[in-house]
């Protein structure tokens, strides 16, 4: 089954009469008034005079950075800016009615029904105390005026219709029952109830992991073959925008800066500003230029670790497994190198990198660092090997103290660390500051007034202050745009080559890995699965989950994106349905 | 997540409050000793020779070292105990609690005799001030920012600073010196007239309402406001149901559920004895019971009020435990 639309639905400038579009947005400019009441409170214009039309069953992807108003434009479509404090004008028609003249009875009419949205993160998104029939029924209910019975028969029937398995049972149950993929299906099933004719998807798989992202997506493809439905999705990742869509909208400070079809916009994109984005996303299939002769030299090594955390219930009358978030996980890091370590969610990863560094104290096994068994020493004789161990924090926001200068943040482990003469800690970290980046000035900001990039060289900075051998990153970029994300890579590799410093760089993202690591390790159910050099592990998996994994990864070009998506559906039917994963 | 069954968390939660109430029981029954009186020669009276006290003390057991009558204080609990005084023997029954030394009835009957009235107060004043608190804390959420969320707030925080008393002798002064609505509150058993009974207690319901239904209408308020801003109420508009459909069934659901729980917190304290209303009002519950046995220094009645208002408490917060399971899906026992 291929995604093909109708002949007639194919855009190109030889065919008669376009079809009406059954989505058409006029010179949408959203505004939000500034916060406070003071004069210089400006208005943010999120939205800037934004045109783009949608044929009947139709795709499009709107990509865009943070900020980059793509979501307020999503919201917009359905009228959700509604009764907020948001200024919305120009025209937007979803299947004949206009939304910007409509009456809140209309739009509500509307919603659901002929235009239905899924949302980013599924838990939160699902009221926690109805179940997940319930409330798909109730959407049922409300633009039908079915009865329950009949309204109960649907949400089993669309459930079925997204691949949850056992609906006719699952249909009782509430969403933190279900897994974070199942619960993305329970939204889209909710969206499918009323069989509206756009669906808008508003990064629906942001929140999940590789391989639930890739069914997800697979899942958007079919149902749009079957039903007609159109598809807006609204994404920060060119791999999911190249997955799934036949256009493409790039948009920035809330302006488009290009539209066109996808398969030219990624190959050969023309918009200096799609230009950069493009090259800066990580490529997958993308070799890192080589490095000098591997190191041999272990600096850090990890032996059957294990770390068990104790299950909830406290005094209970029969023990409750305990979570093994690492379950024997034994690895090498040796000395000037990058070592990766991939995995999904749940794959002790993080807790690895935590004992590595000592911030976390492992059940069993040991840890040997520069020669010295960590495991055997008290806290007292610990200290001194802290120093040479840092690590970098996934959120670069909630990792500083916002009432504390960023120069007094990064200052913190000096003086912990006994340094007591004022001048030298401010000479210090001044330095540092310009090394990675920013400027000696901002010693006395505050982390409020840096953007999340600036924030996360300030993490980096603080890790780099006692000059440690070996920097632990945990997920380092995850949380940045892609732009920003390619200069923090590009820092971090330059910092090692500076300072010689070994890396250890936790991601779950595949591609980041690769442009970071000379080897990879990857982890699942807190066990080593693979490890071995990048090229060798990217080009040449040997363990069928790593191979799982890549094939999951979305490349950002839609022809290949097509044909894996072909191989993955082919494998899938061998090896009957890949049971969702329990996150 | 997987929960406890439910007899195990009981058990746990009832050895829990049985360690407690006997902490509790050591330190109310320290206060006998530290008193610098002597509890046979209180008993006894002001006119009894030497010899009487000491046949009371006998009696009563008070010659014995400390620790074999706290076992004796503890046994009448559980299992009821003799007090022999010369020729008679008086059994005092199962959760015995001894006697008063004031009045020399047994505090058994003391205290059931307060109880009913304390419960009719607590159990009044909770439905009166649940029904305000929530309903002005949803009213003001609704209109935030408007007129009436102002006015409501302002009348909340005004009720909050009031002292008890004071409030309550404003009403009082109010209702039935003033406009005479109101007789003048005199309790009267809900078994002998259930009108009057109404009516005297018409006036402590309001004053215990007043009192908490400030807290009530703010936690509720930004309880409301809270839920409104959350991911799946946003869902539920992006699907076209009602607004009132999404308050009634979405938001309030979420936002009324830790109130729950503070509800059955808040009522155990009460129905230890409120202690300041029903002195103003008159009310004979255990508060007063309690404020006048320690203005007599009566302390079988103080221990065993305080040993009763404790485990009123513990139960209190079982029971919030319980409801929050009931209510909350996620939730499980620990």
């Amino acid at each position: 089954m291929t995604n093909t639309p109708p002949v007639d639905l194919a855009p190109g400038p030889a065919k008669p009469a376009p079809p009406e579009p059954i989505l058409s947005v006029n010179g949408l400019t959203i505004e939000f008034p500034g916060r406070g009441r003071g004069a210089e409170t400006a208005t943010v214009r999120a939205v800037d005079e934004l045109s783009f039309e949608l044929a009947p069953g139709g795709a499009l992807g709107i990509v865009g950075e943070s900020g980059s108003g793509k979501s307020a434009t999503a919201l917009a479509l359905l009228g959700l800016h509604r009764g907020t404090p948001a200024r919305v004008t120009g025209e937007i028609t979803v299947d004949g009615t206009a939304i910007h003249t409509a009456t809140d009875q209309e739009i509500r009419r509307l919603r659901g029904s002929r235009i239905a949205m899924v949302f980013q993160d599924p838990l939160s998104s699902l009221d926690p105390y109805y179940s997940v029939g319930d409330q798909i029924a109730e959407v049922y209910r409300a633009h039908t005026g079915a009865g329950r019975r009949a309204a109960r028969d649907r949400a089993i029937e669309v459930l079925d219709r997204v691949g949850i398995a056992e609906a006719a049972r699952r249909v009782d149950a509430r969403p933190h029952e279900f897994s974070g993929g199942m619960r993305q299906r329970a939204l889209i099933a909710m969206a499918l109830a009323c069989e509206p004719r756009v669906l808008v998807a508003d990064e629906p798989t942001t929140a999940l992991d590789v391989t639930v992202q890739a069914q997800i997506l697979d899942l958007l493809s079919d149902l749009r073959a079957d039903t007609g439905m159109a598809l807006v999705l609204v994404t920060h990742d060119f791999g999911v925008v190249a997955a799934v869509a036949d256009d493409v909208l790039v948009m920035k400070e809330g302006r488009a800066v290009e539209h066109g079809p996808a398969t030219r916009i990624l190959s050969r994109p023309e918009a200096p500003y799609t230009k950069t984005l493009i090259s800066a996303v990580p490529r997958i299939d993308t070799p890192r230029p080589a490095r000098g002769a591997p190191s041999t030299d272990v600096l850090l090594r990890v032996e059957q670790l294990h770390k068990h955390f104790p299950a909830p219930g406290g005094f209970a009358l029969r023990r409750l497994p305990a979570l093994r978030a690492v379950d024997g996980a034994s690895l090498e890091v040796r000395r000037g190198e990058a070592l990766g370590i991939v995995g999904e969610s749940g794959s002790g990863k993080t807790t690895l990198a935590r004992m590595m560094v000592s911030l976390l104290e492992p059940t069993s096994g040991r840890i040997v660092f520069d020669g010295e068994d960590l495991t055997a020493l008290p806290e007292r004789r610990l200290r001194p090997s802290r120093r040479d161990r840092q690590m970098v924090f996934q959120d670069p926001v909630a990792s500083l103290n916002p009432r504390r200068t960023v120069g007094e943040s990064v200052a913190e482990p000096l003086r912990a660390h006994g340094e007591r003469d004022e001048q030298s800690i401010r000479r210090t970290v001044r330095q540092l500051l310009e090394k990675v980046g920013l400027e000696t000035a901002h010693y006395d900001r505050f982390p409020h007034e840096f953007s999340g990039g600036q924030r996360q060289r300030i993490g980096i900075a603080r890790a780099l202050v006692l000059r440690p051998k070996l920097v632990v990153c945990d997920e380092p970029v995850s949380a940045l745009d892609v732009t920003t994300q390619a200069q923090v890579i590009r820092l971090l590799a330059d910092l090692r080559e500076q300072l010689g410093l070994t890396l250890v760089f936790v991601s779950h993202d595949l591609a980041v890995v690769r442009q970071v690591s000379d080897r990879v390790v990857v982890m699942r159910h807190g066990q080593v699965v693979e490890s071995a050099d990048a090229e060798t592990l990217y080009t040449n998996p040997r363990h069928p989950y790593t191979r799982t994994l890549l094939d999951a990864v979305p490349v950002p070009d839609p022809v290949l994106a097509r044909e894996r998506r072909a191989q993955r559906k082919t494998r899938a039917l061998a090896q009957q349905r890949l049971e969702p994963r329990l996150t | 997540m997987r929960s406890l069954p439910m007899a195990t968390f009981l058990l746990r939660r009832l050895l829990g409050a049985i360690v407690t109430l006997l902490v509790l029981s050591v330190i109310v029954y320290g206060l006998f000793y530290l008193l610098p009186t002597d509890p046979a020669r209180m008993i006894c009276g002001p006119r009894c020779s030497p010899q009487d006290v000491a046949a009371v003390s006998r009696a009563y057991g008070l010659d014995q070292p400390i620790y074999v009558q706290y076992w004796h204080f503890l046994a009448a609990i559980v299992a009821g105990r003799d007090y022999s005084t010369g020729p008679s023997t008086v059994h005092c029954g199962a959760p015995c609690f001894g006697y008063s030394f004031e009045t020399g009835q047994s505090v058994d009957s003391l205290l059931l005799s307060a109880l009913p009235v304390t419960a009719s107060l607590t159990l009044g004043g909770a439905v009166l001030w649940t029904t305000f608190g929530v309903g002005a804390g949803i009213a003001s959420a609704l209109r935030r920012g408007r007129l009436a969320d102002k006015t409501l707030t302002g009348l909340v925080l005004a009720s909050t600073a009031l002292p008890p008393f004071v409030l309550a002798l404003f009403l009082i002064l109010l209702f039935c010196a003033y406009l005479q609505w109101l007789p003048f509150p005199n309790y009267v058993s809900i078994g002998d007239d259930p009108v009057q009974w109404a009516q005297s207690l018409i006036l402590p319901w309001a004053t215990l309402a007043l009192l908490q239904a400030a807290n009530y209408a703010r936690l509720t308020r930004t309880s409301v406001l809270e839920t409104l801003n959350e991911d799946h109420i946003r869902t539920a508009r992006a699907y076209g149901l009602s607004e009132r459909r999404i308050v009634a069934r979405h938001a309030l659901r979420g936002a009324l559920t830790p109130l729950v729980s503070l509800l059955a917190v808040d009522v155990g304290p009460v129905l230890g004895g409120a202690v300041f209303t029903e002195s103003v009002f008159g009310l004979p519950g255990l508060g007063k019971l309690l404020v006048g046995s320690v203005a007599t220094v009566d302390l079988p009645v103080v221990g065993a009020v305080a040993l009763l208002a404790g485990a009123f408490v513990i139960l209190a917060n079982v029971a919030a435990d319980l409801l929050y399971v009931a209510i909350d899906p996620r939730a499980s026992i620990r």
